[in-house]
């Protein structure tokens, strides 16, 4: 698109002309003709300095670089879009970087040298710099740690394998184990061996017992590909398990397809002619069909990739394989891989709009603007003549400023209306309120690092974990229940039962909160009596004051709850669609 | 500049190879079409076996290989037809029918087909992929359909002589060779020759009961001699012969084994035979003259017969219409090893292994009939075509293979890389951290300290590697030793902080779906290692390039088990015969390995990656290393200790983000049409040169024959000092 404005030489309204190139051979043209034209002016105002810089008749220059008429407009439309949404744009956009405080500070706190040539050079600067001059000046020569920085703290951490991190130190003669409740949630969802013990036994069992016979049993030497010493210690309950369970029932996605020619060994080895050659392998080469950790080891890869697409798609049609393939410096010049965009008449496309404004604009159409303008400005002007002196805005919403009475007299007499005190508190109230919720559910009460709803730290971790394992259950159920695979419905039955275990799980924490609790409150009780005896004083308390138990619990964990609910309900009519009634409620 | 190539067959060593370069030539192809203007009249096919490229629903399910073979045959065979056409109610693969009614020399249109594309062209057109593979001018396929006997009539008949025929990947020809004519017999496969003589003899009494004139047919055709035989052999032949000599096809079938019968109860002699010799319980390696004397005092087999068993025994096979080959597999094996062993005298060696290992209590005897000359299975490749191109990227030192085949080469030529920056990174690390010197000979190879340095040394790499890193082995025993032992030593802990690790499995579906995982894990950014063995199904055919491979690690030199009895023969037989000092031989056969290892890593010049060979031995062997890689080797990058080799590697992965355009390259590693040019327009300038001096060394009346007569005289001067070197 080209666009030329023509101003008269007379004068008056300057005339644009607009030149549409629309395929991509005309894309030359459009740049020939529009050197021409900057060349043509650039030598008029080299002759004539009269002609001040940037006026109505300089030609605005559009020619945009694909050729497509309007494809320009909707190209900037389009990256404007890109760039609210997609992080990695802005990585590369140097002003973003430089403008982000927020990123150059973390940048500088990790980066203490850094931090201290920033603080320096900030000191020594001549005062005629300003702050943020300074600051734009001094990142401009560090974009690049600025990009790597952005680039680095966006990335989020991946699989990796749980068991091999979690090893037992000893500590004068103990053995001890840290798990975090990450490790457990990875746990469970690489090794579904583990998970379904867990999920049998671990009501009757507290999480504690578990992991650490779990840690101490000849499964965990085995699932780690280790040889089990022959007195190593036998956990009745994990070592009647063979590891081989563990192979995952389904296959992951690379597991699901044909390998590509180029790396299938199997077809490899048919390739010799099916015919087996003499000389057989000497002792070295023969491998021994019994060492675990070998298969341990890949199919603890495989797993840790298993919900990754796979590098050489299945597509038949997309060779992504052998594009690979090839010799990338034996190829010609990159060919462009944009998608022309030729759109011919652009407000077809947009012709709903045009052709149904809405009836705002329709008014608005018929109208001429200056006629408006001169309205509103009569309007205006008579405002402050009209007698009345002005508009009372007070007033107008019935703001009385000089009535001090409360509101208790007359806010039942009078219907509330805005303005009034009492409306007026309750608003604030509202807004604090909102304010001091918001504070809360974003950073938590001063407590709720340790003690959340005042349950004391052991419970909260344990509440922390029963919720970890359950997300894990519900994710578990959901993948295998949205992957619509009617293989996996014995595997969703027994999902959904695990689900409804999960919550006998939550309920056994919430119990033994409210012994707790109750124990505290007996505690208490038995204090004031102490107290009561020594000094023949009562002290005021009210058991509801020990906060905690049961309620606690369940408020922690009622979005749990209701995520349940809500998988256990879907799960119901997906069976009642079926036809198939509920048989395994608990 | 034109070129077309009239003929050729292109030999790779696997599939794999196969197939990428199929795609290759695709490409190259089509840039020819778009340069010429004209679509040319050519078409590219690879071969492979019937269980990579079967269609027929059910048959293409089996898992195994000979299965598929035999399945196939049962459908496709000529007389499975004939007995459709007389009517009778017969099964029949109706991708192979379809192939009648095309145009014989025309089964699928010009063009490039990867194995990808013809299956899915066949599935397209209902026809059978496997049987398409004929007419074109190039024609791509594993070696052994021309090298091994067994297989070699499949393919081989259809070329002219004039046939280019190009060993690709050939770096490892002559242990394919050896392996191709050499037989291992168990009790196991005894006992199931057994079985197929049995079944065998049962065929014959049902046939001589309802066709007795097709055996009389036979056995005119056999008075006759194998040569009509041989012309009357029909496509489907299922059983070939192995390589024979010319007059061996002339001759008569002796008569003590014309007649069906006779010639199963003599197979059985053989059999029952062999059986006792399995029996003894020490090592015995004796001669094929004398193992024929020693059969023929006990049994009175004679050595004629003997050499015309495994001819009889297709001749018999095909009379009896047998489909199912799988169950005479064992016998085919029985019957080859007779005909070998009583054609060659030399270059054989029978070893019987009554134990598995030197530990072992229970016997399971090996027979080993094993081959110690490679050139007997090339020589039939030579003598065939005029034009042989034996070429790898890591064939070094060249004069060897001449040496090995036993044949005269008419062009030797080994030829560097240019490079526009130093994209590879050669390294030799002897020592670890601790200074303490690490080797995989075998005294020291499970010391604590060296595996706990080999460890640390894999651990720093995959701390630096960016994606793909490969880990190379000398052995899968002592890949799986030590892979335990690191477990133990939680050092593999370590390595899982970075990477993934996959392990090359014996088992090749199992190790196929590891290399796809290493893959994605490599393209996903999540990175991972792979550890396989220097000689395995990895190291052969699999290609690290990019992403894939960034680092290379060969763990210990690698050697063959020395304490193997044919390898020891084969030495001997080398020394003997080709004055190959064994040395000099097992250090050649370690660096080609290796070199493959590091070959591995590098596809195309705009790849980058480091190559580190980590044992105290390497120090000597550098020079042994192919000419690119040896050069790239700086004097400063060799005899490193791990911390060093990790900054050097750091340095250069640095050097590497750099921005590498492919303008950069232009003019020194890539050429344009103007450089190609201004090149050719030098070279003519020094021919021309070249022939002036020529011309006036002529006119002064020196013939420059003087000066190769005096070279040739040299040589054989060295030959009698090598000579009288090489006997102790």
């Amino acid at each position: 698109m080209l666009k030329v404005f023509a101003k008269p030489p007379e004068g008056g309204e300057p005339v644009p002309y607009l030149f549409h190139f629309n395929t991509s051979e005309a894309k030359d043209e459009a740049k020939a003709v529009r050197d021409l034209l900057s060349r043509l002016l650039a030598e008029m105002k080299n002759s004539d300095p009269n002609v001040p810089t940037p006026n109505l008749g300089t030609p605005n220059l559009q020619a945009n670089g694909n050729g497509g008429s309007g494809a320009s407009g909707s190209m900037a439309f389009a990256s404007a879009v890109n760039k609210s949404q997609q992080p990695s744009l802005q990585w590369f956009d140097d002003s973003q970087l430089k403008n982000n405080y927020e990123l150059q500070q973390s940048l500088m706190k990790k980066d203490p040298s850094l931090h201290r040539t920033y603080m320096e050079a900030m000191a020594m600067k001549p005062d005629t710099i300003t702050g943020s001059a300074f600051n734009t000046q001094f990142w401009s020569t560090r974009i690049n740690m600025l990009r790597a920085h952005a680039i680095e703290t966006s990335q989020k951490g991946g699989q990796y394998n749980v068991l091999s991190t979690v090893r037992a130190k000893s500590d004068n003669g103990e053995l001890k184990l840290n798990l975090t409740v990450e490790q457990i949630q990875m746990l469970l969802a690489q090794y579904p061996l583990i998970r379904r013990i867990y999920n049998e036994n671990v009501p009757p069992r507290s999480d504690k017992d578990f992991w650490v016979e779990f840690f101490t049993s000849r499964l965990c030497t085995r699932l780690r590909g280790e040889r089990v010493e022959e007195n190593a210690n036998f956990s009745p309950l994990f070592d009647k398990h063979d590891i081989n369970e563990n192979t995952p029932s389904h296959h992951s996605k690379i597991m699901a397809q044909n390998v590509p020619h180029i790396i299938d060994i199997e077809a490899n080895e048919e390739n010799q002619g099916g015919v087996r050659s003499g000389n057989k392998k000497d002792v070295e080469m023969r491998p021994s069909k019994h060492v675990a950790i070998v298969k341990t080891v890949n199919s603890v890869s495989e797993r840790i990739m298993a919900h990754v697409a796979p590098s050489d798609p299945n597509d038949e049609v997309a060779n992504e394989a052998y594009k690979q393939l090839g010799l990338r410096d034996l190829r010609g010049p990159e060919e462009e891989h944009r998608i022309m965009l030729n759109v011919k008449e652009q407000n077809k496309l947009f012709a709903k709009r045009d052709a149904a404004p809405s009836s705002n604009a329709q008014v608005f159409a018929k109208q001429n603007p200056d006629d408006v303008l001169f309205d509103i400005q009569a309007d205006l002007a008579t405002l402050v003549e009209d007698g009345i002196g002005g508009l009372d805005l007070a007033a107008g919403i019935g703001f009385n400023d000089d009535s001090e009475s409360d509101e208790e007299d007359n806010s039942s007499a009078k219907r509330p209306h805005v303005g009034s005190r009492s409306i007026l508190r309750v608003a604030e109230k509202e807004i604090l309120h909102g304010i001091s919720q918001q504070r809360a559910q974003q950073y938590g009460h001063a407590s709720d690092e340790t003690t959340p709803m005042g349950l004391s730290r052991a419970m909260a971790d344990r509440c922390s974990l029963t919720h970890a394992t359950t997300v894990e259950f519900l994710h578990q159920f959901w993948s295998a229940f949205l992957s619509g695979d009617p293989d996996r419905a014995a595997e969703l039955q027994y999902l959904a039962e695990s689900l409804a275990k999960s919550i006998g799980r939550i309920n056994a924490v919430a119990e033994e909160a409210t012994k707790e609790r109750e124990g505290l409150i007996k505690k208490r009780k038995q204090d004031i009596r102490d107290h009561y005896e020594r000094t023949g004083k009562k002290i005021r308390w009210k058991s509801d004051m020990v906060e905690g138990g049961r309620e606690a619990v369940i408020k922690l964990m009622q979005p749990v709850l209701d995520a349940i609910d809500g998988a256990r309900s879907k799960y119901a009519d997906a069976l009642a669609a079926e036809g198939i009634k509920v048989s395994t409620e608990s | 500049m034109k070129f077309y190539i009239d003929y050729m067959c292109d030999l790779k060593s696997t599939m794999s190879e196969i197939e990428k370069a199929l795609v290759e030539l695709k490409a190259l192809m089509k840039y020819r079409a778009e340069q010429l203007g004209y679509e040319e009249d050519f078409r590219g096919l690879g071969l492979t076996s019937r269980k990579n490229l079967c269609l027929h629903p059910s048959v293409k399910r089996e898992k195994s290989g000979a299965v598929v073979d035999a399945r196939c045959r049962s459908l496709t065979a000529g007389f499975v037809k004939e007995k459709k056409d007389r009517g009778e109610n017969v099964d029949v693969c109706v991708y192979h029918d379809n192939l009648d009614l095309l145009e014989p020399h025309n089964l699928v249109p010009n063009g490039v087909w990867t194995f990808d594309g013809i299956l899915r062209y066949g599935e397209e057109n209902k026809q059978c992929p496997y049987f398409t593979m004929q007419y074109c001018n190039v024609v791509i396929f594993s070696y052994h359909y021309l090298l091994d006997p067994k297989i070699a009539e499949r393919v081989s008949r259809d070329f002219s002589k004039d046939c280019i025929v190009v060993f690709d990947e050939a770096h490892n020809i002559d242990n394919v060779c050896i392996e191709a004519l050499s037989t291992d017999i168990t009790n196991e496969s005894l006992h199931k020759a057994t079985r197929g003589a049995q079944n065998l003899e049962r065929k014959i009494s049902e046939m001589r009961d309802t066709d007795q004139e097709q055996l009389q047919t036979e056995y005119q055709k056999l008075v006759q001699g194998l040569r009509d035989a041989d012309e009357a052999r029909q496509e489907d032949a299922f059983m070939a012969n192995p390589a024979l000599p010319e007059d061996l096809l002339k001759e008569a079938v002796p008569g003590n084994i014309r007649r069906a019968e006779h010639f199963v109860s003599f197979l059985k002699r053989f059999i029952e035979y062999l059986k006792t010799r399995m029996k003894v319980r020490q090592v015995i390696s004796e001669t094929p003259p004398s193992f024929l004397s020693h059969l023929r005092e006990h049994t009175f087999i004679e050595k004629k017969p003997l050499r015309f068993c495994a001819e009889r025994l297709t001749s018999l096979v095909r009379t009896l219409e047998l489909t199912n080959i799988e169950d005479y597999q064992p016998l085919q094996e029985v019957a080859t090893f007779a005909t070998l062993v009583s054609t060659y005298e030399k270059g054989f060696l029978l070893i019987l292994e009554p134990y598995e290992s030197e530990t072992a209590e229970v016997p399971n005897p090996v027979l080993h009939f094993t081959c110690l000359d490679a050139a007997i299975a090339i020589r039939p490749v030579f003598d065939r075509f005029y034009s042989v191109i034996i070429t790898s990227g890591t064939i070094s030192p060249l004069e060897m293979y001449p040496k090995m085949l036993d044949f005269p080469t008419v062009v030797q030529e080994s030829y560097t890389i240019t490079l526009a920056r130093r994209s590879f990174l050669p390294m030799i690390v002897t020592r670890g951290s601790d200074q303490s010197a690490m080797s995989t000979s075998f005294q020291v190879r499970n010391e604590p300290s060296v595996v706990r340095n080999y460890g640390d040394l894999l651990t720093q790499f995959a701390k630096i590697t960016p994606d793909g890193m490969v880990v190379f082995f000398p052995s899968y025993l002592y890949m799986e030793s030590i892979i335990s032992m690191w477990q133990s030593m939680h050092i593999l802990d370590e390595v899982w902080k970075y990477k993934l690790i996959l392990v090359e499995t014996p088992d090749a579906q199992e190790t196929s779906l590891a290399l796809e995982t290493f893959r994605t894990a490599c393209c996903n950014g999540r990175g991972a290692v792979l550890l396989c063995v220097a000689r395995g199904k990895v190291s052969e055919g699999i290609d690290f390039d990019h992403q894939y491979g960034r680092t290379v690690l060969c763990i210990g030199v690698p050697f063959q088990y020395t304490e193997s009895r044919i390898l020891k023969a084969r030495l001997e037989f080398l020394r003997e015969t080709y004055r190959i000092k064994e040395n000099d031989f097992l250090s050649f056969d370690a660096m080609r390995h290796a070199a493959q290892c590091l070959g591995r890593v590098l596809r195309g010049k705009d790849d980058y990656g480091i190559m580190v060979l980590s044992d105290r031995r390497f120090l000597k062997k550098k020079d042994q290393l192919p000419k690119w890689i040896n050069q790239a080797i700086l004097d400063s990058d060799v005899n490193l200790s791990t911390d060093v080799a990790i900054s050097s590697a750091k340095r250069f992965l640095r050097t590497m983000a750099q921005p590498f355009k492919a303008k950069d390259q232009e003019g020194i590693s890539t050429w344009s049409y103007k450089d190609l040019l201004e090149h050719q327009e030098n070279s003519r300038s020094d021919n021309f040169r070249i022939r002036e001096f020529v011309g006036d060394q002529q006119a002064f009346g020196a013939p420059q024959n003087v000066d190769s007569d005096l070279h040739e005289y040299d040589d054989d001067e060295l030959d009698q000092e090598m000579m009288q070197m090489g006997m102790p």
